[in-house]
């Protein structure tokens, strides 16, 4: 047979011509990432509202998914909403004046205590944990905030999170597995959590 | 499509040429990859697109896609399955395994190249700082850098460039790496690949694809020659010499027949002995094997074929085949022109005989340079049935192409009603070609075998 020297080239060429009108058919139409986030804004804080109950004013001042500065929008968290005055433990008062966290100490049993963690901006979205602490134990995470960027992020976010959340519950540290398939997810749920856990000190 | 041919006289008796066969593998081929590109459409969001890095990541995942079932394809092709064997034949085979390989290894490239720079996008920072950050976070991504590493490396030694600078020992031990590539690649696809991981039915029809093909390879390229090769026992019972430049290596083991090999076909050779083990030489059969023998009759075409003369009896050999469908069944009449040139007279001679034995009406044209290179020349026994027309002397000397149109009118006046075959060096072979389409042989009459 003889060669046929450019032929392979050539097939590429045609896959690479394939491969673009593909993608053009596919995302034809997408608006910018800016429409987006502006008009996503309020949806945004409905999907997370559901996620945790008395947590409102920190959610108020979540950012929102396109703000890359997650810290910034939370100095008046604290000092607007949570009750400090019923903190029993110093210790969180203390890292509740970091000007750097995001923490919003806010106990409803003389021995709970629940922190926000930081915003940990992720490549499909924020992951923001708020953190039950009891004692010395992790009784309860939950996420404030987690990758919603495009329908399959949120559909990887609903299956990874409960997964993260029972291997916290087990390990009582942030030393847990990446779950597969959600690299990104876990690896901001494991720092927002970790920040979540400093706090507490 | 309809055509009307002015046929020659004659070319009436040609029963009607087999309708082109649409092959199997190429249907498959474009079926899987159109049902590649369909997995994506349904698995993708177009609102990855929101951000521009999104697009360019989930554009480059589809190259990736595309990349790694061609990728599959390719070993296939080689993986010596019978059935393609059979229906595509080992050139066409080949031939596509390197066209395919260009494609792939450029579509690995593409893949990598847009998963940085759209990541970088996406995660808003440089390219250089993006490339650690998905090392660090992404599972097997190391392995897959390795495993791309092979790919670029199997497919330089590959280019056309290198390959006619590197020995085939070097070229083929470069090349066996690439299984090694493309299995530290896999796991990136299905432990990273985000369409994979939240579809397992996808990863399920991966992983299947992925073992499927690895078992064509271990079955047919591995298990099937082994246990040959235990079975037939070969080994090499003498080198005899030809001519200058030629010798005939006869090969005998128990149950040679079940090869089933027709003349005109070849085996891939490999002699166990020292400075052969390497190299598996494609060699084409020189007789129809019978009462346990096989001949295989080798031009020194390069330092391994001319080293075969040194061989000792007794070697024991190992083959691979047989290959090929430059065999009697492809003729489309009962009239037949060989032409052979140089060591293309060993296939030629397998199918005359071949043809012979089935009543066939044969001419064989043999070309050499000088008489003494007219090898196996006493082994055309005239008969009414085979006509044997030596034309040795160079073009320069003679003053004239002898295969020119007009030449090989004078020698052989109904080509026209002819099959025609023709194997030999390939600018012979593309004068053949060219004068027995111009002296009215349809196309799918000629049929050629290059010399490797």
């Amino acid at each position: 047979m003889a060669a046929r020297p450019w032929r392979g080239t050539l097939i590429y060429a045609g896959a690479v011509a394939v491969i673009a009108a593909a993608g053009f058919a596919r995302f034809a139409g997408v608006q910018p990432d800016g429409a987006i986030a502006a008009a996503g804004a309020a949806g945004a804080d409905d999907s997370s509202s559901g996620l945790t109950a008395g947590s409102t004013p920190t959610r108020a001042a979540a950012p929102d998914t396109s703000a890359p500065d997650a810290s910034a929008p939370d100095a008046s968290a604290p000092e607007a909403s949570a009750p400090d005055a019923s903190a029993p433990d110093a210790g969180t008062d203390g890292s509740s004046s970091d000007p750097t966290a995001t923490a919003a100490p806010d106990a409803s049993t003389g021995d709970e205590v629940t922190i926000v963690g930081a915003a940990e901006q992720t490549r499909y979205g924020a992951v923001q944990l708020s953190v039950t602490f009891s004692g010395d134990s992790i009784t309860d995470v939950q996420a404030l905030q987690s990758p919603d960027r495009e329908r399959r992020s949120m559909e990887i976010s609903q299956q990874a999170i409960p997964m993260l959340t029972q291997e916290v519950l087990a390990a009582q540290s942030a030393q847990i597995d990446t779950i597969s398939g959600a690299t990104y997810t876990s690896d901001g749920y494991r720092q927002s959590l970790q920040s979540a856990i400093d706090q507490r000190g | 499509m309809t055509t009307t041919r002015i046929a020659p006289v004659g070319a009436a008796l040609r029963s009607a040429p087999a309708p082109r066969r649409v092959s199997g593998a190429l249907v498959g081929t474009w079926l899987g990859s159109f049902a590649v590109l369909a997995f994506w459409w349904q698995a993708v969001s177009p609102a990855v697109a929101s951000a521009p890095g999104g697009a360019l990541t989930s554009v480059g995942e589809l190259a990736g896609l595309l990349a790694s079932f061609l990728v599959c394809v390719q070993v296939l092709l080689v993986a010596r399955v019978p059935w393609f064997e059979r229906s595509v034949g080992f050139d066409r085979l080949v031939s596509w395994h390197r066209s395919l390989g260009t494609t792939v290894v450029l579509l690995v490239v593409t893949h990598v190249l847009l998963m940085i720079v759209g990541g970088a996008l996406l995660d808003g920072v440089s390219v250089w700082a993006e490339v650690p950050g998905v090392l660090r976070t992404q599972p097997y991504l190391w392995w897959a850098v390795v495993g791309t590493g092979l790919f670029l490396a199997v497919g330089l030694s590959s280019a056309r460039l290198a390959r006619r600078r590197l020995c085939y020992e070097v070229w083929f031990a470069l090349h066996v790496t690439i299984y090694a590539g493309i299995f530290l690649a896999f796991f990136h696809q299905v432990a990273g690949g985000t369409h994979f991981v939240s579809s397992p039915p996808a990863r399920a029809a991966w992983i299947v694809l992925y073992s499927a093909t690895a078992a064509a390879v271990l079955v047919w390229r591995v298990l099937l020659p082994v246990v040959q090769h235990g079975r037939h026992g070969l080994r090499v019972e003498a080198v005899v010499p030809e001519g200058p430049g030629m010798v005939s290596v006869w090969v005998t083991g128990t149950d040679v027949a079940r090869f089933a090999a027709q003349g005109g076909q070849h085996f891939l050779v490999r002699f166990l002995a020292r400075g052969h083990l390497g190299t598996a030489h494609p060699y084409s059969l020189s007789t129809v094997p019978s009462a346990g023998r096989m001949r295989f009759t080798i031009g020194a075409l390069g330092d391994h074929s001319a080293a075969v003369a040194s061989v000792p009896p007794g070697t024991r050999v190992q083959v691979e085949g047989p290959f090929g469908r430059f065999t009697a069944d492809r003729a489309t009449t009962r009239k037949v022109l060989l032409v052979a040139g140089g060591a293309g007279i060993g296939p030629i001679r397998a199918l005359a005989e071949e043809l012979v034995v089935r009543g066939y009406e044969v001419v064989v044209v043999h070309r050499a340079h000088r008489s003494e290179e007219l090898a196996l020349a006493a082994e055309f026994t005239a008969s009414p049935r085979l006509a044997y027309l030596p034309v040795p002397g160079r073009r320069v000397q003679l003053g004239y192409d002898p295969l020119a149109p007009g030449p090989l009118a004078a020698a052989v006046p109904d080509i026209a009603s002819r099959d025609v075959f023709v194997c030999g060096p390939a600018p012979m072979t593309e004068t053949v070609v060219r004068s027995a389409r111009a002296l009215g042989v349809p196309a799918a009459a000629i049929h050629r075998e290059e010399l490797y």
